[in-house]
């Protein structure tokens, strides 16, 4: 592996000096490219009081593509498929080198706040949304106590 | 790395010879056509005479893949990325692979995942173009004049690209010609267009367009569902009759180990109280045993199914598998891992050859023995000892190392006036139309909009 980029390097000071509130992003022991990242489920949303698992993976050329990123904690949402694979457009033909991992994140948590089921990753998920949102956000709640809060 | 195909590259470069005495390039004129193709500033322009020369480059890639670390990309591989770095010539590669990639190399997937994964994506013009080359239809996949293998290749590329450009380019390419050509192949090629239609699939999921998306008829379809299922089903796939938490419970009742499961390798519980792992997807897929050993002497046995590419050894709890980077087993300084099929030894992405003949076939049996007082592990091909190595034992990293990298990193002073996009640089330049700045010359020749605004760059102003 070569030398680690100074971008990396100042994300990821900045990521340990100003942590974002309700997020935790901590670079893994042997990989520095690898990041263990914890977002906790946004207040006033199905997910609150939930703590959700991601990885982040930075590709050889970040920042010019973007960072690869995946929900391991399960969670029921439009937006997110059973992989954990998110359906974020920044993540996609979106990115912009002059986002970050705490942008990227940020985004995450925000696309928890607000589902998008018009532009689905999870078909069945998005359906209910559409045609009985009441019934999907009580799946979401379910979901959020059962694989996100048991530690 | 082995430092044989170095020789080999070099060879082939000043003396028009190959060490392996392969008969196409044994021929020196042709092998200093090989040297044109980088000199000649025309190579690229549509011409048949460099396609047989980027043939042979494919084949070599081929023959000395199994000795690439992951961070030495040999001179073969170098050269076909500058050819792909134009439109002209990234078609003449893909084309050069699914015509000379053969089906029952087990490398050939790996050669075609690690030349896309080199080469610069295509625009969705060079994409379209290239559909148009592969003339995707029902009819192709049955009456066309290319053989099975070269289906299988085209289906491998198809899936490799749709996932690489998950957007507008790949839903241009998803016409209904691809569709009906996907499915059509299904029962000659299986798992490979089933993959392919997976990553399309899973495109229009994030792109949403529905018209170009048509259900097959439904004999197909379910012929389709049961290859699809391979892919998508939570991550593995069990027999419907063990429930993944049964087969946690057997594990764990019987003090036994437990698997642990993140990628796309299938794994099965057999009634003998052996398990199955089965792999179908070109990325390299990790299985790992999480029960611990901290003294004592273990062996396991492990039948080999398919003589195929496999890394199979030992690792430490803090051994990364990362499937899509392709890091396994053996790839890090946690680890140490045979492979029958290259016949190396692999230890932190390195391999070495083993003393002892060691190509498996299908039935073998590979036993890996691991003595801890000993520092040594053996791994066995069918009883016979192929190799004896203290790899693992010669990490001797202290607990705290690591954290005092990270230490250092946190310490590195960034200059203020530095680019902000990638901080190595001095900010030196202006965008036009835009107006933005804060980046330097390096940067703003990779990016055709603002990283601010998404303007179009048109000028950039120093």
């Amino acid at each position: 592996m070569s030398a680690l980029p100074r971008r990396i390097i100042k994300e990821t000071q900045r990521l340990m000096q100003e942590p974002v509130p309700g997020i935790s992003a901590v670079p893994d022991e042997s990989n520095a490219r690898y990041f263990h990242v914890i977002v906790t489920g946004p207040e006033d949303s199905p997910f609150e009081g939930g703590l959700f698992k991601l990885e982040l993976f930075l590709p050889e050329d970040y920042p010019m593509s973007a960072p690869k990123v995946r929900f391991i904690t399960k969670i029921y949402h439009p937006n997110i498929d059973r992989l954990g694979r998110i359906c974020l457009d920044i993540l996609k033909d979106k990115w912009s080198p002059a986002l970050q991992i705490r942008t990227v994140l940020l985004s995450i948590q925000a696309l928890l706040s607000a589902p998008n089921p018009d532009d689905p990753l999870a078909n069945d998920v998005a359906e209910l949304w559409k045609v009985n949102e009441a019934e999907a956000i009580r799946n979401a709640k379910e979901w959020t106590r059962k694989y996100a809060m048991d530690n | 790395m082995g430092a044989c195909h170095w020789k080999c590259c070099k060879d082939v470069d000043h003396n028009g010879t190959n060490a392996n005495g392969s008969p196409s390039v044994d021929d020196p004129a042709s092998s200093s056509s090989i040297q044109r193709i980088d000199d000649d500033p025309d190579w690229y322009l549509p011409s048949r005479k460099y396609q047989a020369k980027i043939d042979e480059l494919i084949l070599q890639t081929l023959k000395v893949i199994g000795k690439i670390g992951i961070e030495n990309p040999p001179e073969v591989l170098l050269k076909l990325h500058t050819i792909a770095d134009q439109e002209e010539g990234w078609i003449k590669v893909i084309n050069s692979m699914v015509s000379v990639i053969p089906i029952d190399n087990p490398l050939g997937p790996a050669v075609i995942v690690f030349l896309l994964d080199d080469c610069p994506l295509p625009n969705k013009d060079t994409v379209i173009r290239l559909c148009k080359m592969f003339d995707l239809s029902k009819e192709s996949s049955t009456k066309g004049r290319r053989t099975p293998c070269q289906q299988c290749n085209m289906c491998i590329i198809l899936g490799l690209l749709a996932e690489k450009l998950a957007g507008p380019s790949s839903v241009a390419m998803l016409t209904q010609g691809t569709l009906e050509y996907l499915v059509a192949n299904l029962p000659k090629v299986g798992y490979f267009a089933a993959a392919s239609f997976m990553s399309f699939q899973q495109c229009r999921f994030n792109f949403g367009n529905k018209s170009t998306f048509l259900f097959p008829p439904s004999r197909e379809f379910q012929c389709f569902n049961e290859h699809a299922s391979l892919t998508d089903e939570d991550r593995i796939v069990l027999p419907r009759h063990i429930q993944m938490e049964q087969l946690r419970n057997i594990l764990v009742q019987e003090d036994s180990c437990t698997l642990c499961f993140d990628s796309k390798a299938e794994v099965t519980l057999r009634p003998c109280g052996h398990s199955q792992a089965r792999c179908d997807a070109y990325s390299f897929e990790s299985v790992r045993c999480t029960f611990e050993v901290t003294s004592g002497v273990w062996y396991y046995e492990t039948k080999i199914r398919s003589a195929g590419v496999m890394q199979i050894g030992w690792a430490t709890k803090k051994s990364k598998f990362l499937n899509h980077e392709g890091y396994g087993i053996g790839d890090d300084e946690y680890s140490v891992a045979y492979d029958g099929c290259r016949q190396l030894i692999w230890h932190d992405a390195k391999s070495e050859d083993p003393p002892n003949e060691g190509m498996w076939h299908p039935g073998d049996i590979l036993g890996c023995l691991l003595d801890v007082e000993a520092r040594e592990s053996v791994f066995y091909l069918n009883g016979r000892v192929v190799a004896v190595t203290s790899h693992l034992f010669n990490v001797n990293l202290p607990p705290g190392e690591r954290h005092i990298q990270m230490e250092q990193l946190r310490n590195i002073l960034v200059q203020e006036d530095s680019c902000t996009l990638c901080f190595d640089s001095k900010a030196e330049v202006t965008l036009r139309p835009c107006g933005h700045s804060g980046f330097c010359k390096k940067c703003c020749v990779m990016i055709s909009e603002c990283p601010m605004c998404r303007a179009k760059i048109s000028a950039i102003e120093l």
